[in-house]
């Protein structure tokens, strides 16, 4: 959901990111194949002007909103899909998590270093489990 | 049935400050990292009695509201790292998200009962209890 209260983002097992207005209740855009696989997680910066996305494909991208480009990515983030992002309040950083046991620190502009710190082996629990 | 490979991390947030990670596991357990430090600061052990599905700060970056496949939703207190307030029973099946509205008054739940929930959220409004106001099925 952005700040202002104007749209609702979501992100889908069918590989795309849609765009819908509230109230009017319609799809105003689709990020169509964005992944190549499920996408588990979405994250908005405070000013709603960038949206990241996390993906069972292991990559994160990072598109804006204006322009609805792809302005960065990264496309082994996690040795895993990745199951959880947010973007840091400062609206500098990715924080995300993956199935690899790994929490990672990513830059979201392309001028600084991408992956700038991992956490290793953070969480204790079981890696299986049956469904 | 299937194996599936599910991995130990199932939620993060970052606080308002921007100067913690806060995550949640398979494990039950909450972990507090520094983002300037780079380091494990707090781990709070059995936070919950199953899996943790969300992890959220509140907009004062006071209290974290946590959500699991326990069905309840507890409140912890970020910096005294204890546990403050538990919703028991809070939804029937799992839930997978709980959060603080941006005023604080209340928390809003999502479960696979497939019903939404708004509780009030006593930190801020000092209610002695917490009963469900509000349910969307």
């Amino acid at each position: 959901m952005t700040s202002d209260g104007k749209y609702i983002i979501s992100g889908s097992d069918d590989c795309s990111i849609k765009i819908f207005a509230m109230f009017k209740w319609e799809n105003t855009y689709t990020f169509e194949n964005i992944h190549t696989d499920w996408i588990t997680a979405l994250a908005l910066s405070s000013n709603d002007k960038v949206l990241v996305s996390g993906s069972n494909d292991r990559s994160i991208k990072v598109i804006y909103l204006n322009s609805h480009e792809v302005a960065n990515h990264y496309s082994n983030a996690h040795d895993s899909p990745i199951s959880c992002l947010k973007i840091t309040p400062n609206n500098k950083f990715i924080v995300s998590g993956g199935l690899d046991r790994a929490i990672k620190i990513f830059s979201i502009s392309k001028k600084i270093k991408g992956l700038l710190h991992t956490f290793k082996d953070i969480h204790s629990g079981r890696d299986y489990e049956l469904r | 049935m299937l194996l599936t490979f599910i991995g130990p991390i199932r939620c993060l947030s970052v606080t308002p400050d921007g100067r913690y990670i806060v995550s949640g596991s398979i494990g039950k357990e909450i972990k507090v990292l520094s983002l300037d430090k780079k380091e494990l600061l707090h781990t709070i052990e059995d936070a919950h009695n199953d899996s943790i599905n969300s992890v959220e700060m509140s907009k004062d970056g006071k209290y974290i509201i946590s959500a699991s496949n326990d069905r309840s939703i507890r409140v912890f207190d970020f910096s005294k790292r204890k546990k403050v307030y538990t919703i028991p029973d809070a939804h029937k099946e799992n839930i997978f998200a709980a959060l603080v509205t941006p005023n604080n008054n209340y928390i809003v739940s999502g479960s696979n009962d497939n019903v939404l929930k708004v509780f009030v959220n006593p930190y801020n409004l000092h209610a002695l209890t917490i009963t469900g106001i509000n349910s969307f099925h």
